[in-house]
C-alpha cells in the first residue's frame, strides 16, 4: 500500500517534470520558428514558483475556487489510470481500475471542472472558449473513437496494457505500422485535443485572452500551470501506448513522446487558425472517413 | 312477466291523455308526459331484469289473428336490452328538452310519444309490415320534431330529412309487398325457419330493398348529407333522440334481418359500415360546427356498431353474448355519450367549437366533457374499449386484417378531432360564461354514471384475479372527488395511495418486473414529493398523478394481454390529464394523445394478432405466439412511439417539458421507463421465437442510435432548460433502445443500468431546474444566470446529476457508457459505437450549456433576492444524489441485480472479482476508480487551502474586461445561441424535417377531408340524388 503511494508520487513527479520541460522545449521551438530568442526551458516551473508565491487570490465563489482543483485532478487521474512503462510495476499507475474507455472519459473530469470553475467567474471569454472548446472536442472525439474501436478490434481488448503488449517485439509490430489508418485518424485527433494552431481558437490569445482561465490568478493559475504539464504528458503517454508500442524505460518515454508532441508542434507553426464551425468541418470530414476505413479494414 | 303490449300501451293511451292533462294545465299535460315515458322505462328496466334473471322470453300475437297473419311482439332478452336503454336516454333527452317543450303546444308532446311508441314499436315488432308502420310513425313524428326551433334552417333541415326519409320508406314498402309476393309471409320467424322462401331474383331484389332502406335511415357515408343538416339545425335534445334512441331502434332492426342476409351481403353491409365509420370521421376533421361535428361522430359510430354486428354474422357467431359484448357495447357506449354531448352543446349554446373555453371554469361540465370524449375515443375503462377490443380480436382471428387496420385508422382520426376539442375546452380561457341549467345538467350527470355502471358492468372480461387493475379508474374518480381539498394534503393522499400500492404490488414481483417496479414506481413515490412545494388547490393533478401509478403497477402485475392493454391505455389517459392541466398551449397535449394512441394501437393491433386462436379474454401473456413475426413488430413498433424515437419524437419536447414543475421529472424521468419497460417484457417474451430477429436488432440498434444522436443534437440548440432536458431525456432513451436492441446479456444489463441511472439524473436534473424556474417564472435560460449563488443547494444536486449524466467517472453515468460500447463492440456493432460516443460527446455541449447559463455566470438584476428552491423540491434530488453516490461507490450494488434479473441471453456474462467487473475486452473497477479520483481531488484542494490564506471575495462587476467595467449582466452573460458555431457547422442535420412531414402528413389528410366536404352540398335534390346513387351502388356490389 505504502510501496504503491510511493509509486504513484514518483510517477506524478515524472510525468510533471516533463511535461513541463517538454511545455518549455515546444515554447522555445515556437518562438524561433517565430524569429524570437524566446523564454529559457525552464520558464514553465518558473511561471509556477512565481505564481504561488502571490500573497493574494482573487476568488469568484466556490466552484471558481473548485474548478482548478477539478482541472489537475483530472489530469492527474487521467495518468494515474495509463501504464507509463511496460512491464514496470512501478510505473503501472492504476491501470488495473479501467480500460481505454476510463481513460477517454477521465480526460473529460478535469475539463468539465474547469468549464464549471471558469463560468462562476462571469467573464464572457471564459463560457465563448468554453463553448468552442466543447463543440471542437465533440468534432475531434469522432476520429479518435473510431481509431480506439479499430484498436480494439485489431487487438480483441479494450485494455491498454493490452495493447501495449501486443505491440511488443519489434518496431513494425507498433500500432503506427500494423494499422496505419487508425494512427493517422487518431493523430489528426490528436491536433485538435493539443490546441495548438490551426485549433487554439479555444485560447485565441488575440481575441479571447486565454479563454477558460481568464480570471485565473495567483495559486489558482499555478495549478493550472501545473495540470499543463501532467495532462500533456498523460495524453502524450496514452498516444504512445496506443499507436507507438509504448516504452520499457523512462528514456524510451521520454524520446517518444517528444516525438509526438512535434507533430503538433510542426502543425501548429505552419497553419493559421480555423474558425469553431471549420474545425467541426474538418475533424467530421476527411479524418473521420479514415478513421471508419480503419474500423472497416479490420472487421473485414 | 307483464305483456309487452303494454309498452305500446303506455304511450299510446298517454298520446290521447296528454292534451286532456294539458287542458287542466301545462304542468299537468307535462307530467303524463313524462310518467308515461319513464314508466316505458321502467317496464323496460323491469323486463331486463326478469330476463336477465331466467325469466322465458315472451312472444304476443295481437289483431285477433295467429301466426303468420298477427301482429307478433317479441320480448326476449336483447329486446329488453335495447329497449331499457333507449327508453332510459329517452327519458333524459326529453327533460332536457322540457325548457323548449313547454313553450310549445300539447302536440310536440304528443309527437315526442309518438315517437317513442315509434321506437319501442320497431324494437318489439317481429313483422316487416308492422316494421313499416313503427318506422313511419317514428319518421314523421321525427320531421316534425327537427323543425321545432321554427328557423329556416331547421324547416329545410326538416324537408330534406322528409324526402330522404320518404325514398327510404318508399324502398321498404316496395320491399315488404315483394317479399310478401315470393315468401306469402312478412313474418320473420316463417322467413327465418324457411329462408329458401326468398328464392330467385325477386326474392333478392325483395330483401335488398328492405336492407337498402334501413341501411339509408342509419344514414351510410356519402347518402347522408340530409341527415347532417338535420343534426346541425334541429334542437340538440331531439337531435340526440335521433342519433341515439332512432337509431337504436333502426339497427336493432337491421340485426333481426341479419340471419336472411347472404354472404354477400353481409360482406358489402360490412363494408358499407367501414366506410361510414372511416369517412365520417375524416370528414369530421373539419368541422367547426358543434351540432354537425356531434353528427358526423354519429355517424361514424353507427357505421361501426352496423360492421360491429354484421361481421359477427359474417364469422358464424350465434351467442347472443358476444353481439352484447361488440355491438351492444359500441351502442351503449355511443347511445349515452352522444346523449351527454348534444346535451351538452345545447348547454353550451351556439358557439364554434373553438370558443368552447366557457367549459374551462366549469370543474363538472367539463369533467363531464372530458369522460364523454375518453369514452368516445374507445378509451378504457368504458363499454367502447370491450367491445372494439373483442370486435378487433374477433377480425383478427378471422383473418380481416385490412378491415381491422382501417378501424384503427378511423379511430386514430376520431381521437384526433375529439381531442383537439377537447383540448380547446380545457385550455383557452374565455371570460363570458353560460349560465346553470339544472334541467340540462341533472340528465348529462345521470348518463355519465350510467356509463361508468356500464363500464363496470363490461369490465367483467377482465381477469377477476387482477383486482388492481380496476383501482386504476377508481382511484381516479375518487381523486376527482377530492379534488376541493388544498393541494398539499392531496399530495399526501396521493403520496400515501401511491405508497400502498408500491408496498403490495412489489414483494410480489421478481425478475425485470421487479427492478421495473421498483423504477417505476419508487421512482414517482419519490418525486412526487416535490408537490409539497407548491400551495393552492392544485386542481387536476392528482387524478391523473395517482392514475398513473396505479397503471404502473398494473402493467408489471398483469398477466393478461387485455390486462396489460387496459393498463397502457389507462396509463396513456393519466398522463395526457397531467400535460393537458400543465401545458400552456392545446398543441401539446394533443400531440401527445394522437402519437401515444397511434402506438397503443399499432400495441393492440400486434397483440390481437398474437392471441392464440380461439382465446378467451383472459388469454396470458405467456400464450402470445409470435412465430408470425409481425405481431411482435407491431408491439415493439408500439413501444418505440411511446419512447419518442427520431421520426415519432414530436410530441416529446413539449410533452416532457410543458407539465408543472414537479410533474415533468416524473414524466420524463419515470414515464418515459413505462415504454422501456413495455420493451423488455415483450423481448423477453418473444426472446428467441421471433424470424428475422437478427435483422430487427440492427434496425432496432440503428433506430436507438440516430435516437441518441439527434435528441442530443437537438438539445444543444435549446433556449429553455425544460425542453433541452426533454431532448437530452430522447437522447438518453436512444442509448436505451440501442442497448436493448443488442440482445445480449451484457446489453440489456446495459439498456437496464443506464434506465435506472437515467432516472435518477434526469429525476435530479428535472427537479432542480423546476425548483429554479418556480421562484423565476421563467424557462429561459438565457434570462437566468448566477444560480449558483442564490440557490447553492439546487447547484449542488444539479451538477451531481449532471456529472452523472455526461458518463464523466467516478459517478454513475460511466459505468453506462462502459457497458454499452463493451456491449456494442462486442457484438461488432462498430459504427454504433462511434455514433453512441460522438452522440455522448455532444452531450457535453448541451450539459455545459445549461449549468452555466442557468446556474453560472452573471446573476440578473432582478433575481438578486430569489430564495434556494423549496425544501420540498430539494429532499426527493437528495434522495436521487445518495443513490447516485452508493452506486458510484459500489458500482457492484446496482450492476449485480440487474445482470441477475436480465438471466442468460446471448453473448457473454459479466465476471466478477471483487469490486473488478469483466469481460472478455476489458475492464472496470468503479470503487478504485472513486477512491482515486477523491484522492487526487484531496491533494491539490489541501494544497490550495493552505496556499491561498487570503481569498479576496469581490463584487460581481469586477472581472478582467478589456479595461472596461461591465454594467449590465445582460450583456455580460454569454448564454444565449451558445453555440452558434454548431448551426453553421452542422445546422442542416438539425433542420425540422420530421416536423415538416408530419405537418405535410397532416395537411393532406385535412385537404382530403376539405374536398370530401363538397359532397354536402346542402341540396335536398342532390342528397335524394346521392341517396338514389348510392343504393344502385349498393345493388351492384351486394347482386
Amino acid at each position: 500500500m505504502i510501496v504503491k503511494a510511493l509509486y504513484i508520487v514518483l510517477s506524478v513527479a515524472l510525468v510533471t517534470v516533463w511535461g513541463l520541460t517538454l511545455t518549455g522545449i515546444v515554447r522555445k521551438i515556437v518562438a524561433r520558428v517565430h524569429g524570437r530568442i524566446g523564454p529559457p526551458v525552464w520558464q514553465p516551473f518558473v511561471d509556477i514558483i512565481k505564481n504561488n508565491a502571490k500573497r493574494t487570490g482573487i476568488s469568484h465563489g466556490v466552484m471558481f475556487y473548485l474548478g482548478p482543483v477539478f482541472r489537475i485532478a483530472g489530469g492527474m487521474g487521467t495518468f494515474l489510470f495509463i501504464p507509463v512503462l511496460f512491464g514496470s510495476d512501478m510505473f503501472s499507475n492504476f491501470s488495473f481500475a479501467g480500460d481505454v474507455f476510463l481513460v477517454m472519459y477521465f480526460i473529460f473530469f478535469g475539463q468539465l471542472g474547469m468549464a464549471l470553475g471558469s463560468g462562476e467567474g462571469g467573464h464572457p471569454y471564459s463560457a465563448i472558449a468554453v463553448a468552442r472548446g466543447l463543440a471542437q472536442m465533440s468534432a475531434f472525439e469522432v476520429p479518435f473513437a473510431l481509431s480506439v474501436i479499430s484498436l480494439a478490434v485489431q487487438y480483441d481488448t479494450f485494455s491498454v496494457s493490452s495493447i501495449v503488449a501486443a505491440q511488443q517485439g519489434s518496431i513494425f509490430s507498433w500500432t503506427m505500422f500494423t494499422n496505419p489508418l487508425a494512427t493517422i485518424a487518431a493523430i489528426i485527433a490528436m491536433l485538435g485535443m493539443n490546441m495548438h494552431s490551426p485549433f487554439d481558437v479555444v485560447i485565441a490569445p488575440q481575441e479571447i485572452p486565454i479563454g477558460p482561465p481568464t480570471e485565473y490568478q495567483g495559486s489558482f493559475l499555478g495549478m493550472l500551470h501545473t495540470n499543463r504539464g501532467i495532462f500533456n504528458g498523460a495524453k502524450l503517454i496514452l498516444f504512445m501506448n496506443l499507436y507507438f508500442g509504448g516504452a520499457t524505460t523512462i528514456p524510451e518515454m521520454i524520446v517518444k513522446t517528444f516525438c509526438i508532441y512535434m507533430i503538433s508542434v510542426f502543425v501548429g507553426v505552419s497553419f493559421p487558425r480555423f474558425r469553431t464551425d471549420q474545425s467541426i468541418r474538418f475533424f467530421l470530414g476527411i479524418p473521420t472517413l479514415i478513421g471508419v476505413a480503419a474500423v472497416i479494414l479490420y472487421w473485414l | 312477466m307483464v305483456s309487452p303490449v303494454y309498452l305500446l300501451v303506455v304511450t299510446i293511451a298517454a298520446v290521447f291523455l296528454v292534451p286532456l292533462a294539458d287542458r287542466i294545465g301545462r304542468s299537468y299535460g307535462m307530467s303524463v308526459f313524462y310518467a308515461a315515458i319513464a314508466a316505458a322505462a321502467g317496464l323496460g328496466l323491469f323486463w331486463f331484469l326478469s330476463l336477465r334473471g331466467g325469466a322465458p322470453a315472451q312472444n304476443v300475437f295481437i289483431a285477433g289473428f295467429t301466426g303468420p297473419y298477427a301482429i307478433q311482439l317479441q320480448l326476449g332478452i336483447a329486446e329488453s336490452f335495447v329497449i331499457v336503454l333507449v327508453n332510459t336516454v329517452f327519458l333524459l333527452a326529453s327533460i332536457v328538452l322540457g325548457g323548449a317543450l313547454i313553450k310549445e303546444k300539447a302536440y310536440a308532446l304528443t309527437l315526442m310519444l309518438l315517437m317513442l311508441t315509434g321506437i319501442n314499436g320497431l324494437v318489439l315488432s317481429r313483422d316487416l309490415f308492422n316494421m313499416f308502420v313503427f318506422m313511419e310513425l317514428l319518421s314523421i313524428s321525427t320531421y316534425a320534431l327537427v323543425a321545432m326551433p321554427r328557423n329556416g334552417q331547421a324547416f329545410s333541415a326538416g324537408f330534406k330529412y322528409m324526402i330522404a326519409g320518404g325514398l327510404a320508406s318508399t324502398f321498404f314498402l316496395i320491399g315488404t309487398a315483394f317479399v310478401y309476393r315470393t315468401a306469402g309471409t312478412l313474418h320473420l320467424d316463417y322467413l327465418l325457419r324457411s329462408p329458401e322462401l326468398l328464392h330467385g331474383g325477386v326474392g333478392f331484389a325483395a330483401l335488398f330493398l328492405v336492407i337498402a332502406a334501413l341501411l339509408i335511415e342509419l344514414k351510410p357515408f356519402p347518402a347522408n348529407g340530409w341527415a347532417l343538416d338535420v343534426y346541425q339545425a334541429g334542437h340538440p335534445g331531439v337531435v340526440s333522440i335521433i342519433t341515439t334512441a332512432g337509431t337504436g331502434a333502426v339497427l336493432f332492426v337491421l340485426y333481426k334481418l341479419l340471419p336472411l342476409m347472404s354472404v354477400r351481403m353481409l360482406q358489402v353491409l360490412g363494408g358499407a359500415g367501414i366506410v361510414t365509420f372511416v369517412f365520417s370521421n375524416l370528414v369530421a376533421i373539419k368541422q367547426e360546427n358543434p351540432g354537425r361535428l356531434l353528427g358526423y361522430s354519429s355517424i361514424s359510430q353507427t357505421g361501426l356498431v352496423i360492421a360491429g354486428m354484421v361481421f359477427l354474422r359474417l364469422f358464424g357467431i350465434r351467442e347472443i353474448a358476444v353481439y352484447a359484448a361488440v355491438a351492444g357495447g359500441l351502442f351503449l357506449n355511443h347511445l349515452f355519450v352522444k346523449g351527454l354531448m348534444f346535451w351538452l352543446s345545447e348547454r353550451v349554446g351556439p358557439r364554434p367549437i373553438r370558443e368552447w373555453g366557457v367549459l374551462a371554469g366549469k370543474p363538472l361540465l367539463l369533467f363531464l366533457f372530458g369522460l364523454a370524449v375518453v369514452a368516445l375515443s374507445g378509451l378504457p375503462p368504458f363499454p367502447g374499449f370491450w367491445a372494439k377490443w373483442e370486435f378487433l380480436k374477433l377480425l383478427a382471428a378471422n383473418g380481416y386484417y385490412p378491415v381491422l387496420g382501417f378501424i384503427l385508422a378511423g379511430s386514430l382520426i376520431e381521437v384526433f378531432y375529439l381531442f383537439r376539442w377537447l383540448g380547446y375546452a380545457a385550455v383557452k380561457e374565455d371570460h363570458d360564461t353560460i349560465s346553470p341549467a339544472p334541467a340540462v345538467t341533472l340528465p348529462m350527470v345521470a348518463a355519465a354514471i350510467l356509463l361508468l355502471a356500464a363500464s363496470v358492468f363490461f369490465s367483467g372480461s377482465l381477469s377477476v384475479r387482477e383486482p388492481l387493475l380496476r383501482l386504476i379508474p377508481a382511484a381516479g374518480i375518487l381523486f376527482y372527488l377530492l379534488e376541493p381539498l388544498p393541494g398539499r394534503v392531496k399530495t399526501v393522499l396521493a403520496l400515501a395511495a401511491s405508497g400502498s400500492a408500491a408496498v403490495i404490488v412489489l414483494p410480489g414481483l421478481s425478475g425485470l418486473h421487479l427492478v421495473f417496479g421498483i423504477m417505476l414506481l419508487g421512482g414517482s413515490l419519490v418525486q412526487m414529493i416535490a408537490g409539497l412545494g407548491s400551495g393552492g388547490r392544485r386542481r387536476g393533478i392528482y387524478p391523473g398523478m395517482v392514475m398513473m401509478v396505479y397503471s404502473f403497477a398494473g402493467l408489471l402485475v398483469t398477466e393478461t394481454a387485455l390486462g396489460f392493454f387496459f393498463a397502457w391505455e389507462m396509463m396513456t389517459l393519466a398522463s395526457y390529464l397531467l400535460i393537458l392541466r400543465g401545458s400552456r398551449s392545446a398543441r401539446t397535449p394533443l400531440l401527445y394523445m394522437i402519437f401515444s394512441t397511434g402506438g397503443a394501437f399499432l400495441i393492440l393491433a400486434g397483440l390481437i394478432t398474437a392471441l392464440p386462436a380461439g382465446s378467451l379474454s383472459s388469454a396470458g401473456l405467456g400464450d402470445l405466439v409470435f412465430s408470425g413475426g409481425t405481431a411482435f413488430y407491431l408491439i415493439i413498433a408500439g413501444f418505440l412511439v411511446k419512447a419518442g424515437v427520431v421520426g415519432v419524437h414530436l410530441w416529446l419536447p413539449g410533452f416532457y417539458s410543458e407539465a408543472d414543475h414537479d410533474v415533468s421529472p416524473i414524466l420524463s424521468s419515470a414515464l418515459s421507463k413505462a415504454a422501456v419497460a413495455g420493451l423488455f417484457i415483450f423481448m423477453s417474451l418473444a426472446n428467441g421465437t421471433v424470424p428475422g430477429s437478427d435483422m430487427f436488432s440492427v434496425i432496432l440498434g440503428w433506430i436507438g442510435g440516430l435516437t441518441a444522436f439527434f435528441g442530443t443534437l437537438m438539445a444543444i440548440y435549446q433556449e429553455d432548460a425544460k425542453r433541452l432536458l426533454a431532448f437530452s431525456s430522447m437522447g438518453q432513451m436512444g442509448y436505451i433502445i440501442l442497448a436493448a436492441s443488442l440482445m445480449s446479456t451484457i446489453g440489456w444489463t446495459a439498456a437496464i443500468y443506464i434506465a435506472v441511472t437515467h432516472l435518477l439524473f434526469k429525476g435530479i436534473m428535472f427537479l432542480s431546474v423546476g425548483g429554479v424556474v418556480s421562484r423565476l417564472n421563467t424557462t429561459n435560460m438565457y434570462e437566468m444566470g448566477g444560480m449558483i449563488k442564490r440557490m447553492p443547494l439546487s447547484f449542488m444536486t444539479f451538477l451531481i446529476g449532471l456529472i452523472a449524466l455526461s458518463g464523466v467517472p467516478p459517478l454513475t453515468g460511466f459505468g453506462g457508457k462502459w457497458l454499452l460500447y463493451s456491449a456494442l463492440v462486442g457484438k461488432g456493432w462498430y459504427m454504433l459505437t462511434a455514433l453512441a460516443l460522438f452522440s455522448s460527446a455532444v452531450a457535453f455541449l448541451y450539459c455545459y450549456r445549461i449549468i452555466h447559463s442557468v446556474f453560472l455566470g452573471q446573476l440578473k438584476t432582478g433575481f438578486r433576492a430569489v430564495k434556494e428552491a423549496s425544501v420540498w423540491y430539494l429532499i426527493p434530488q437528495f434522495i436521487f444524489v445518495m443513490l447516485i453516490m452508493i452506486f458510484s461507490m459500489v458500482p457492484r450494488l446496482l450492476i449485480e441485480p440487474i445482470s441477475a434479473a436480465v438471466g442468460k441471453l446471448a453473448g457473454p456474462d459479466l465476471l466478477w472479482q471483487g469490486n473488478t467487473v469483466s469481460h472478455a475486452l476489458g475492464y472496470w473497477n468503479g470503487t478504485t476508480v472513486m477512491m482515486v479520483t477523491m484522492g487526487v481531488f484531496m491533494v491539490p484542494l489541501v494544497w490550495l487551502l493552505s496556499r491561498v490564506r487570503s481569498i479576496q471575495k469581490v463584487k460581481q462587476f469586477n472581472i478582467v474586461y478589456a479595461a472596461e467595467r461591465p454594467d449590465r449582466p445582460e450583456t455580460t452573460h454569454y448564454a444565449h445561441n451558445f453555440f452558434a458555431h454548431y448551426t453553421k457547422a452542422l445546422g442542416f442535420l438539425s433542420l425540422p424535417l420530421v416536423r415538416r412531414f408530419w405537418e405535410g402528413a397532416g395537411e393532406w389528410i385535412s385537404s382530403i377531408a376539405a374536398a370530401l366536404r363538397h359532397l354536402y352540398s346542402g341540396n335536398g335534390q342532390t342528397y335524394a340524388l346521392q341517396v338514389m346513387l348510392y343504393i344502385t351502388v349498393l345493388y351492384l356490389f351486394m347482386r
